[in-house]
C-alpha cells in the first residue's frame, strides 16, 4: 500500500502553498490583497483542509491521534511537553489579539470608483457634446490627415502630458510622484484600452474637477484641459494615445439591441 | 527498488544537463545582438524609427536637443550634434574629446538620468533596440567618425567606508578637490560659486547637485557611479574631471627607480582619495533612496510644553515623514521647473496645541529684488487644512480649496520670518493674511536648509471657519512652498503636493492589556475544553 506523505506534513504544505500563491503570486499578476480579505482567504483555506482531513475516518483518526495522544500525556516525553503546549498556544492568542486591536494609524482607504460613468452631454469652450453619439473621433473621419494630427498629438502630449503621464506612457512622469491618485498608466490595459475617445474627451477637456463625487475630484491634479488647449488639440492627443500605445478606442455600438436612448 | 531509485538519479542528472545546455543557448541568445560593434544600414534605419518615435520630441528630430518640451524641462534635454555625454567611463582622448562609449550611452537609455525628465526606457524597448539607438545617436555627432572614444577609467584601489575613510574623505573635500565651493561645506549644491552662477557649456544656468539625496543624483547613486563622476567629471558643465588619463606617462619614460615610484605612489594616493571622497559622499545622503510616502503623518502625543525651536531635541522623538514636492502644473501660470525636491514634516502635541515641523533644502535664501535678472521673491512655506470641518469623504481641492471648501493655509516666510493665517477659496484668491490667527512660528535658514516650526491651539474660537484638530481622527493636510529665487510666488507659482493624513495620538489606551488577557483565556479554554473532551471519550 502506497502510504504517501503524512497527513499533517500535507496539511502545512496546502497552507503554505496557499499563503504563497496569497502573498506573492497574486501581488506578482495583479495587485496586492488587502488585510481584511487576505484574513478571510486564509480562513477559508483552514476550513478546506478541516474539510479533507475529516473527510474519511481513516484520514481522521490520522490527524487527531497524535493531538489526543499529547493531550493524554500517554508517555513520559509527552507530559512536558503538554506543559509547554499548554502555555505557549494561549500566550501566542493574546499576542495575536492585542496586536490585531493595536493597527497604528492607517487612514481609512476611500472607495474611489476610477472610470465614472460619463454624463450624457458636456459643455466644452461653448459648444455641445452628446457624448454618445460621438463614436469615433471627428479628426479620424478626416483620414487623409490622420497621420498629421497623430503627429500634432504626440507634440501637446509632451508639452503638456508628459510631466505626470511619463514618457514612457506607464503613468510614471517625473511629476507623478508628487499626486495621489497616480497619474493614469496609459499602457495599462486597464485604463484607455477600456474606454471611448468620446470618453478620453470629457476626462481630458473637464479634468479632475469635472469629475463626479465618487471619484474625488478634489484629490484629482488633472487639470481642465479645455482652457489650455483647442477642440482639436484634445482629439489629436487622443490620437496619439492610441496610436503610440497600440491600443483599439472602445467603438460605442450604434447597431441592434441598443435601445437605451 | 533500489534499482528504480538508480533510473531516477540517472534521468535527473540527465534533465539537468539538457536545462543547463538550453539555459547556456538561451543566454547566448539574448547576448548576440547586444555585441555589434558595427552597425548594419537597418540596424541605423531601426535606430532611426525608435529615435522619432521615442525621443524627437525632447532632443528634437535633428538631435539637437530642441524638441517640443525642451522649454519645459530642467535639466535640459541633451544636444546630441554636440557628441558631449555627461556620463562616460572613459578619458579624454587625446584630440580633446570627451567620447562616451556605446555602454555608457546604452547605459544613459536604459536607466534614464535620476531626478531628471529622461525616464530608463528598459520596460519600453529591448536591449537590442537600445543599441541600435545608439548607433543612431551616435550619427547626430562626427566627432564619433572622427575620433573613438579614450582609455577606460580604472576603479582599482577600492577603500570600503569606515569612519576613518569618511573623515580623510572630508579632508579631501574641502582641501583637495575643494568640492565644497560648488556642492557646499553640507554638500547641499549651495556652494559659493553655485550661488554666484553656473553654467552649462551652452549658457544655460545651472545647480550643482544636492549630494544628500542620492535619488536625483543624474547618473546613478552607485559607488563606482560617484567615483566615475568626480575621476572623469561631467562633460559640459563646470564639474571637472580629477583624474589622469594616463598617469604613469612619466614613470615609463623615467629611468630613475626613485622618481618612478614617487610617481606610482602618487597616482595611487589620487585614487584612494577619490574612494575616500566616495565614502564622505554617501556620508552625507539624507536616505539612501528616496523614501516612500507614509498615507498617515503621526503626530506623537507629549508631556509639558511642546519644542519651539527647529533644532529642539524634542523633535527627535516625533516620526519623520518625508514628501515628494512637484510643480503646480495644473492651473496657468504653470511652474514648470521646481528646484525643491521634497519636505519633511513631523508633528507633536499634548492635548492643547499642535507643533509642525517642516524642513526642506533650498540653496538660496531669497529676498525679493535680489536678482537684475530676474524677478526673485521671498523663500516661504505653507501648511494646509480645511477651514470647514469635514464629513464624509469630500475634502477642498488640493490646490487651495474653492468657494465651498476655504483652505486654511499657515503660511510662513523667511522675511520677517512669522508665520500668518492665509484663507483661500482656490489659488486665484491667494493673498498673504495679517493676522497671525494664533500661530507661534520660529524658522531658521543654514547652510542650504530651511527648518521651520508652526505651532497653534488644538482648538479655536472660530470653530466652523478655522482648522480644528479633534485627536484620534485623520484630518487632511498637505504642504506647498515657495522658492523665491527661483521666481516662485503667489497661488499659481509653487511647489505643491497631495493631500494626506494627519494623526494625532490618542492617550495610551488599556485596550490592548484587556485583549492580551482575553487571548490568553481563550487559549485556556480551548486547551481544556478539549482535554475534557478527550479523557471523556478516550481517558
Amino acid at each position: 500500500m502506497r502510504r504517501g506523505l503524512p497527513i499533517h506534513l500535507k496539511c502545512l504544505l496546502i497552507l503554505i502553498a496557499a499563503i504563497f500563491v496569497f502573498s506573492v503570486v497574486v501581488p506578482f499578476v495583479s495587485a496586492p490583497i488587502p488585510g481584511q480579505l487576505y484574513g478571510w482567504y486564509v480562513i477559508t483555506t483552514l476550513c478546506v483542509i478541516f474539510l479533507y482531513v475529516s473527510s474519511s475516518e481513516a484520514s481522521w483518526e490520522e490527524f487527531i491521534t497524535p493531538v489526543r495522544n499529547l493531550l493524554l500525556a500517554r508517555t513520559a516525553l509527552m507530559k512536558p511537553l503538554r506543559i509547554v503546549v499548554f502555555i505557549v498556544v494561549p500566550l501566542l492568542c493574546g499576542w495575536y489579539f492585542s496586536t490585531w486591536a493595536a493597527g497604528g494609524a492607517t487612514p481609512p482607504g476611500g472607495l474611489r470608483v476610477i472610470h465614472p460613468t460619463p454624463p450624457s452631454s458636456v459643455n466644452v469652450q461653448g459648444k455641445r457634446f452628446v457624448l454618445q453619439d460621438i463614436s469615433v473621433s471627428p479628426i479620424r473621419e478626416d483620414e487623409a490627415h490622420l497621420a498629421e494630427h497623430i503627429e500634432k498629438g504626440r507634440v501637446v502630449y509632451y508639452e503638456n502630458c508628459f510631466f505626470c503621464h511619463g514618457d514612457a506612457l506607464q503613468g510614471k512622469g517625473h511629476f507623478a510622484k508628487g499626486f495621489n491618485p497616480p497619474p493614469a498608466d496609459f499602457q495599462d490595459t486597464g485604463t484607455i484600452a477600456q474606454l471611448s475617445e468620446s470618453y478620453l474627451f470629457w476626462r481630458i477637456a473637464k479634468g479632475g474637477p469635472g469629475l463626479p463625487g465618487e471619484s474625488t475630484p478634489w484629490d484629482s491634479a488633472m487639470p481642465i484641459w479645455e482652457d489650455f488647449l483647442t477642440e482639436d488639440e484634445i482629439w489629436q492627443v487622443i490620437a496619439y494615445l492610441y496610436e503610440i500605445t497600440g491600443h483599439e478606442p472602445r467603438v460605442m455600438d450604434h447597431g441592434e439591441g441598443d435601445g437605451g436612448h | 527498488m533500489s534499482e528504480q531509485r538508480i533510473t531516477r538519479g540517472r534521468s535527473v542528472s540527465a534533465l539537468a544537463c539538457c536545462m543547463g545546455v538550453g539555459l547556456w543557448l538561451f543566454l547566448s541568445l539574448l547576448v548576440a545582438p547586444i555585441v555589434n560593434a558595427q552597425p548594419t544600414e537597418a540596424d541605423l534605419e531601426a535606430g532611426e524609427q525608435i529615435y522619432l518615435q521615442r525621443c524627437a520630441h525632447c532632443h528634437g528630430v535633428e538631435g539637437d536637443g530642441v524638441g517640443a518640451s525642451t522649454d519645459v524641462v530642467y535639466p535640459k534635454p541633451r544636444d546630441f550634434t554636440s557628441g558631449v555625454y555627461k556620463f562616460r567611463t572613459r578619458h579624454e582622448t587625446e584630440d580633446g574629446n570627451w567620447l562616451a562609449a556605446d555602454s555608457d550611452i546604452a547605459r544613459s537609455i536604459r536607466e534614464g538620468l535620476h531626478g531628471s525628465s529622461m525616464p530608463g526606457w528598459e520596460t519600453v524597448l529591448t536591449g537590442h533596440q537600445i543599441d541600435q539607438l545608439v548607433h543612431y545617436i551616435k550619427t547626430f555627432a562626427d566627432v564619433f567618425e572622427e575620433d573613438t572614444p579614450g582609455p577606460e577609467l580604472s576603479f582599482a584601489n577600492e577603500i570600503p567606508s569606515s569612519p576613518e575613510s569618511i573623515a580623510k574623505g572630508k579632508e579631501v573635500f574641502e582641501t583637495v578637490f575643494e568640492c565644497h565651493t560648488c556642492h557646499g561645506t553640507d554638500g547641499r549644491g549651495n556652494g559659493e560659486e553655485a550661488l554666484a552662477g553656473l553654467e552649462d557649456d551652452w549658457g544655460h544656468r545651472i545647480w550643482p547637485a544636492n549630494l544628500t539625496k542620492p535619488w536625483t543624483y543624474r547618473g546613478g547613486s552607485g559607488r563606482r557611479d560617484i567615483f566615475r563622476n568626480i575621476s572623469l567629471g561631467i562633460a559640459g558643465t563646470p564639474m571637472p574631471p580629477f583624474a589622469d588619463p594616463d598617469p604613469l606617462a612619466e614613470a615609463r619614460e623615467t629611468d630613475d627607480p626613485e622618481e618612478k615610484q614617487e610617481i606610482e605612489a602618487l597616482a595611487r594616493e589620487l585614487q584612494e582619495n577619490t574612494w575616500h571622497t566616495v565614502n564622505y559622499v554617501q556620508s552625507l545622503w539624507s536616505y539612501p533612496q528616496e523614501p516612500e510616502v507614509k498615507a498617515a503623518l503621526v503626530a506623537k502625543r507629549v508631556d509639558g510644553a511642546l519644542p519651539e525651536s527647529p533644532d529642539d531635541a524634542a523633535w527627535q522623538e516625533a516620526a519623520v515623514n518625508y514628501y515628494p514636492l512637484v510643480g503646480q502644473i495644473i492651473q496657468e501660470p504653470r511652474l514648470f521647473a521646481p528646484m525643491t525636491v521634497g519636505v519633511e514634516v513631523q508633528a507633536l502635541h499634548n492635548g492643547e496645541e499642535v507643533a509642525f515641523r517642516l524642513v526642506w533644502d533650498d540653496r538660496t535664501e531669497s529676498a525679493p529684488g535680489e536678482n537684475e535678472e530676474m524677478e526673485t521673491y521671498v523663500d516661504a512655506v505653507a501648511l494646509q487644512f480645511s477651514s470647514k470641518p469635514l464629513s464624509g469623504m469630500e475634502k477642498p481641492y488640493f490646490l487651495m480649496g474653492d468657494a465651498s471648501y476655504p483652505t486654511d493655509l499657515w503660511y510662513w516666510r523667511n522675511d520677517p520670518g512669522d508665520a500668518v493665517l492665509t484663507q483661500t477659496q482656490g489659488a486665484g484668491t491667494f493673498q498673504v493674511g495679517d493676522t497671525a490667527g494664533g500661530l507661534v512660528s520660529q524658522g531658521q535658514f543654514d547652510n542650504g536648509q530651511y527648518r521651520v516650526v508652526i505651532k497653534r491651539a488644538l482648538q479655536t474660537e472660530q470653530a466652523d471657519t478655522e482648522v480644528q484638530f479633534p485627536i484620534g481622527a485623520f484630518i487632511p493636510f498637505s504642504v506647498t512652498g515657495w522658492d523665491g529665487s527661483n521666481g516662485e510666488s503667489g497661488g499659481y507659482q509653487r511647489t505643491v503636493m497631495a493631500w494626506y493624513s494627519l494623526y494625532l495620538e490618542p492617550e495610551p489606551s488599556k485596550a490592548p492589556i484587556y485583549l492580551l488577557l482575553a487571548g490568553i483565556g481563550f487559549g485556556l479554554i480551548v486547551e481544556f475544553s478539549a482535554l475534557y473532551v478527550t479523557r471523556k471519550n478516550h481517558g
